[in-house]
């Protein structure tokens, strides 16, 4: 496609950047949203470039080459490990060339063809017991088991997600979850945690301090697909000029039912904590709250990872996803299961500086 | 009316044969065709463990099914209204024992709370 007219019309256009955010990097990825020159999209199949910013495991290899070759051709990879600097040119630019051909789409990391064969017991290949049973390339076949809602017996999927689904995901976190249907009946957390996001060090990234509620609600705007508005509320120069947006802000949560995500914790579902995480960050010191005993603080951080399996149980995968970003885990303590070893496994890959 | 027919003949054939050439050369259309690993569900980076064939509790069919009692009922009274001027008693037999098969699936909505409002 090298210098087709597409091509270049293309290149013209706002540079459609996916990004992985490693360790450290979710505060500049989140700036992102308000350039212009830059689109920040759902999915990896929107994207043009790939942003792998921040420290990001060798042992998560896996990971980013599967979101890797999710990207449809043209695609490009943009390393940013350590200081953005001028990131968003390096994004245009990349952007540019592969648009307009000057730059080779990346080859899929991924095997051509499916590592195992279609197999099953039956003399067309096809599973065990009726639908059931059988591993058909390599996956189990989804197994029948009781509903929540109605004690039918009804098939189990098992959904790992994570641990680069969105911009507004918390970083490295990795959910097992159990589907009948649309109904989530049972979510884990997998043999990770989500990434620090609060460096005691700081030497490389920025980020020393967890995510301020203004953050959140930035967040909890992407999980809901209002990401328009969660540009303008980051645009917002102060609490005052964000309060203006608060009226707005609760309306686009307006939808979900009372009580869902409802923790014993805090005692709120997820609208009434977004409504305390917008009133913290309209109020003029958002950082220091005065928290009454019978008015505690909104669930999040370290201990809503403990969480997260009441939580979503019975919740829709919609409802789990907004949920899940209202909780701001960004982490600095380990939760549970065992992490990869970040300090010493820097990406090989992730120390090529950026330009 | 040959020359209709032959149009005819000729349309569907060279409809069949771009449909038949697609099949085979999908990749004239999409050059670059996706390779396995591309093609793979966005999970976040996550793989997939499970088989996504499996099957699901429809739980409209309450609705599907006094829709399908009430709505498509209707729609054959009203024709047999004027059938039923013509034809009197036998016509009227007729709808009796269209109405009886109906009723069963009534029953069983009524019986699977279809009716009660929640």
């Amino acid at each position: 496609m090298t210098g087709s007219w597409l091509g270049r019309v293309a290149a013209g256009a706002p540079a459609q950047v996916f990004p992985l955010v490693g360790r450290g990097a979710r505060r500049h990825v989140r700036d992102l949203l308000g350039r212009d020159e830059i689109d920040l999209v759902a999915s990896p199949r929107h994207a043009t470039v790939l942003l792998m910013a921040g420290q990001i495991p060798v042992a998560w290899d896996g990971f980013t080459d599967r979101v890797h070759d999710q990207l449809p051709h043209p695609r490009i990879v943009v390393h940013a490990p350590w200081d953005p600097g001028d990131l968003v040119e390096d994004l245009v630019a990349a952007h540019h060339a592969v648009m307009t051909g000057t730059t080779a789409s990346t080859p899929p990391r991924g095997p051509a063809t499916a590592p195992v064969d279609w197999k099953g017991v039956g003399p067309h290949g096809q599973g065990g017991e009726g639908m059931m049973g059988g591993t058909p390339y390599g996956r189990p076949m989804a197994m029948t088991g009781e509903d929540l809602r109605d004690g039918l017996q009804l098939d189990l999927v098992g959904v790992r997600i994570g641990p680069f689904l969105a911009w507004w995901w918390p970083p490295g976190l990795l959910l097992d979850l159990r589907f009948q249907g649309d109904l989530i009946v049972k979510a884990e957390v997998a043999d990770a945690r989500p990434f620090a996001q609060t460096l005691d060090d700081a030497k490389h990234m920025g980020g020393t301090t967890p995510p301020t509620p203004a953050e959140i609600v930035t967040d909890t705007l992407g999980a809901v697909g209002h990401q328009s508005l969660a540009q303008r509320w980051l645009a917002c120069a102060g609490p005052a000029q964000r309060s203006g947006l608060a009226g707005r802000i609760r309306r686009s949560v307006a939808g979900f039912s009372p009580g869902t995500g409802r923790s014993d914790v805090d005692g709120r579902d997820l609208r009434q904590r977004m409504t305390e995480w917008v009133r913290l960050a309209t109020i003029d010191t958002p950082t220091s709250p005065s928290t009454p005993l019978d008015d505690p603080p909104p669930l999040s951080g370290a201990a809503a990872v403990g969480h997260l399996p009441v939580l979503l149980a019975g919740l829709t995968w919609r409802e789990a996803a907004v949920t899940i970003a209202s909780l701001g885990l960004d982490l600095s303590e380990p939760g549970p299961g065992t992490a990869p070893d970040v300090d010493d496994a820097v990406s090989a890959t992730a120390l090529e500086a950026p330009g | 009316m040959l020359s209709a027919f032959t149009a005819m003949v000729a349309a569907t054939g060279s409809v069949v044969l771009v449909g038949l050439l697609i099949q085979h050369h999908r990749s004239l259309l999409s050059p670059d065709l996706q390779t396995w690993s591309e093609r793979a569900p966005v999970l976040g980076g996550a793989e997939v463990g499970v088989h996504a064939w499996n099957r699901f509790h429809v739980r409209y069919y309450p609705m599907v099914l006094v829709f399908i009692a009430f709505e498509m009922e209707m729609m054959f009274m009203y024709p047999w209204a004027v059938v039923f001027v013509e034809e009197g008693l036998k016509a009227l037999v007729e709808m009796g024992m269209f109405l009886t098969i109906l009723s069963v699936g009534i029953i069983y909505a009524w019986r699977e709370h279809a009716l009660r409002w929640q």
